[in-house]
């Protein structure tokens, strides 16, 4: 079953293609001397022949590809910048605008941020930029696709190893230690220097282990060796490492003495100590430790070669062997960098163009899906809303009583009661206060039965009622005015009379008796018609036409 | 370019034909929704604020009514007592009755007609049309019997024969007519009234007033 995703690294020397899966493999072939120039200088069917052909053999077919490539034009680069800077892509597009010497509206370019410092001050933000030609780029991915892989990632393989030593580098400087990391590449090198987490120095190196086998296979090539000296100078290398002084090395029924591989390797030894002496003097002049070297790469698996830095450098050197592939080990170093979150790509324009078209036609159709989606719960709720509205509706227009203006009008109904008002007023008006004239003389045929005798009552109305009594009571031997007197008492004690006035008496002989003739005035209490002292509630009725 | 420039324009044409497919969803079925629900919202508040009135007015009527419960009793009783003084003759048809029915003979009944002219005014004070008797004489009786049955002649005349004030009365002994006998001559004003209908005696502007 032909892989999805394959990892395909495009160098100076060589291409190599790894892909995983059940039938995980990897499959490598060298350029040819002059391959790779006519690679770049526009013979882009080489490439896709190339290519087709490795992916043939590979047994691939379609699928993406992340190709970590080198070309001529490529440029890369480790840009630091304060962590408070916020618009931290353009600072870095504008340190990658001085470093390429191509214009970057039209090629395609990327920056990414990679790590910021735990520790240290000022704190700063590490970017990994990088750019390329618009033409290299599309040749490229052009060769790819035309190859039979459904979609390229293109990135520079010099940015996912310098991404890849940065975060080795600050992991392994943790606790307070200066860590210099040397990724000793198959074509290209890096070297970081990091203190307690903080990342001081980033220096690339344009040559690596290639560069070792390149010198040694002149040296066994010298020496009469007819097999190509390549082969024999990485197996030589890779196999039995750096030879001690007086070492004689048997390869075969050859037999190399070290004199003749120490002088051919040294020089690209040499300079790579001094890359490594100067990183340390630039960027860890202020410690007074010494600095750890992890050597990583391909050149980690060179045997002897952390002891012979170690004696040269005066330093601890480790060797970061968990990467066994020597042919594949910068390829293996950039997947992980791209696992640990690397992501940086560069696209044509063309591309680009395309995506973003296509991105904003997924917008649009993902955004009206939603859009309509998001309508219809809307109106759904809405609905919902206003229907749970309607019992509400329903409930208080039950709950509210009718009111029949035709039973009662609160205007009316108030000047019906005023109208019922006015004419009690009324009444009290034309008739008033008046006096109970029949109990009145109820009242005095009582008070009069054992005193006196009533021979006239003229009785006149109105509000100061009065009555005045006229009559005769028969005069006691020994007190004549006594039965008057008691007349008038009893008079006096009626609760229908205010006052009693006597007007005058005369005595006089009737019948044989001595008689007492007698006038009075009575001033009558009185009394309101009942039907004028209306009730406290027809007296206080609210008018009011407000219904 | 060309290729790009079709695509860019089938985005363009797509999000025309959303857009309206979107103008189209927001007039045919949101905008309807919303109306509804802010139709529904609206019909709320109206029958809470008819709930809150028409509660406060069954209150205000159930004072209301008692009220006038209470002044049509007084409009009954009004009406009741009017009966008998609504012209001279039901005033003689009352005395005759009364005076049948106490034994006593009224040997002169003399109605006249008065005039009421008293203005009344409002509790409140605003001018509205004076309330008139419908019915207002004087009426001069000279009446003998037994004291006991004058007294009780007065007291039902004063009660039965709408609304009496009593102007004048003069009792004297009358031996022809028994030991107790006496002569009455009783001179009353009788009012017959009737609650008026409430637009004959208020305008509508005293009655807006007061309202307010």
């Amino acid at each position: 079953m032909a892989p999805t995703q394959t990892t395909i690294e495009l160098s100076a020397t060589r291409i190599a293609v790894q892909w995983p899966g059940r039938g995980a493999g990897s499959l490598l072939r060298p350029f040819k001397p002059g391959e790779w120039e006519r690679i770049w200088s526009g013979d882009s069917d080489l490439l896709t022949q190339t290519v087709r052909s490795l992916l043939s053999d590979a047994g691939i077919e379609g699928g993406r590809a992340t190709v970590f490539y080198q070309s001529p034009t490529m440029v890369c680069g480790l840009f630091s910048c304060p962590a408070q800077v916020r618009d931290v892509t353009s600072a870095a597009r504008m340190a990658l605008t001085d470093i390429a010497t191509m214009d970057l509206t039209i090629n395609p370019w990327c920056v990414q941020p990679l790590a910021r410092d735990r520790n240290g001050e000022p704190r700063r933000r590490h970017v990994a930029m990088t750019a390329d030609t618009d033409e290299s780029v599309s040749r490229l991915t052009d060769a790819f696709l035309n190859a039979g892989l459904a979609g390229v990632d293109a990135v520079p393989m010099e940015t996912a190893l310098t991404a890849g030593t940065v975060d080795h580098a600050l992991n392994a400087s943790a606790k307070g230690r200066s860590i210099v990391s040397v990724h000793f590449g198959q074509t290209r090198s890096v070297i970081i220097a990091a203190h307690d987490q903080r990342l001081l120095l980033a220096r690339p190196v344009d040559f690596g282990t290639d560069r070792l086998i390149e010198a040694l296979s002149h040296s066994t090539h010298r020496m009469g060796e007819s097999s190509p000296g390549e082969d024999l100078a990485q197996s030589l290398l890779f196999g039995h490492g750096l030879p001690t002084p007086g070492q004689t090395i048997e390869i075969g029924s050859q037999s190399l003495q070290a004199a003749d591989i120490l002088p051919a390797i040294q020089p690209v030894l040499q300079r790579m100590l001094v890359e490594i002496r100067q990183s340390v003097r630039f960027g860890l002049s202020d410690l007074s430790e010494n600095p750890i070297v992890l050597i990583c790469g391909s050149g980690a698996n060179i045997p002897r070669l952390p002891e012979a830095f170690a004696t040269e450098l005066g330093f601890e050197c480790i060797a970061d062997q968990t990467v066994t592939s020597v042919e594949l080990s910068d390829l293996i170093h950039a997947q992980e960098a791209m696992q640990n979150g690397l992501r940086v790509r560069l696209i044509p324009r063309r591309d680009a163009a395309a995506g973003s078209v296509r991105s904003l036609r997924n917008a649009l159709y993902a955004g009206s899906a939603a859009a309509l989606v998001f309508g219809a719960g809307h109106t759904a709720m809405v609905m919902q809303q206003a229907e749970q509205l309607r019992p509400q509706v329903d409930a208080i227009r039950a709950q509210t009583p009718p009111v029949s203006a035709g039973i009662l009008e609160p205007v009316e109904a108030a000047n019906r009661v005023r109208a019922v008002r006015a004419t009690i007023e009324a009444i009290d008006t034309n008739v008033g206060e008046r006096s109970d004239i029949a109990s009145l003389l109820q009242e005095l045929c009582v008070l009069t039965a054992e005193t006196a005798i009533l021979t006239d009552i003229e009785f006149s109305g109105g509000r100061d009622a009065e009555c005045r009594l006229r009559g005769y009571t028969r005069a006691e031997a020994d007190d004549p005015g006594s039965s008057v007197r008691l007349l008038i008492d009893n008079l006096r004690s009626s609760p229908l009379i205010e006052t009693v006035r006597l007007e005058g008496t005369q005595t006089s002989v009737l019948d044989d008796h001595e008689t007492q003739y007698f006038s009075a005035v009575l001033k009558l209490r009185s009394v309101p018609h009942p039907i004028t002292r209306p009730s406290a509630t027809v007296a206080s009725v609210p008018v009011e036409s407000q219904p | 370019m060309k290729p790009q420039n079709s695509s860019q324009r089938d985005v363009l044409a797509h999000a025309v034909v959303v857009g309206g497919v979107f103008f189209g969803c927001a007039s045919f079925f949101i905008a309807p929704a919303m109306q509804k629900r802010a139709d529904t919202r609206a019909e709320l508040v109206a029958v809470s604020s008819q709930l809150s009135e028409s509660e406060a007015l069954s209150k205000r009527s159930d004072a209301l009514l008692s009220t006038l419960n209470n002044a049509q009793q007084y409009e009954q009783a009004i009406l009741d007592r009017s009966a008998a003084a609504s012209d001279e003759l039901s005033l003689y048809e009352a005395y005759r009755s009364i005076s049948s029915d106490l034994g006593i003979e009224i040997v002169r009944f003399d109605p006249r007609s008065i005039a009421s002219t008293v203005p009344t005014r409002s509790r409140r004070g605003e001018e509205s049309k004076a309330v008139s008797p419908e019915f207002a004489a004087s009426v001069r009786i000279d009446a003998s019997g037994p004291l006991p049955a004058i007294i009780e002649l007065i007291d039902r005349i004063s009660t039965e024969a709408g609304f009496v004030r009593v102007r004048s009365a003069r009792i004297t002994p009358n031996d022809e007519v028994g030991d107790d006998g006496v002569t009455l001559s009783l001179e009353c004003e009788h009012y017959g009234f009737r609650v008026p209908d409430p637009s004959e005696l208020f305008t509508e502007d005293a009655a807006d007033g007061e309202g307010a």
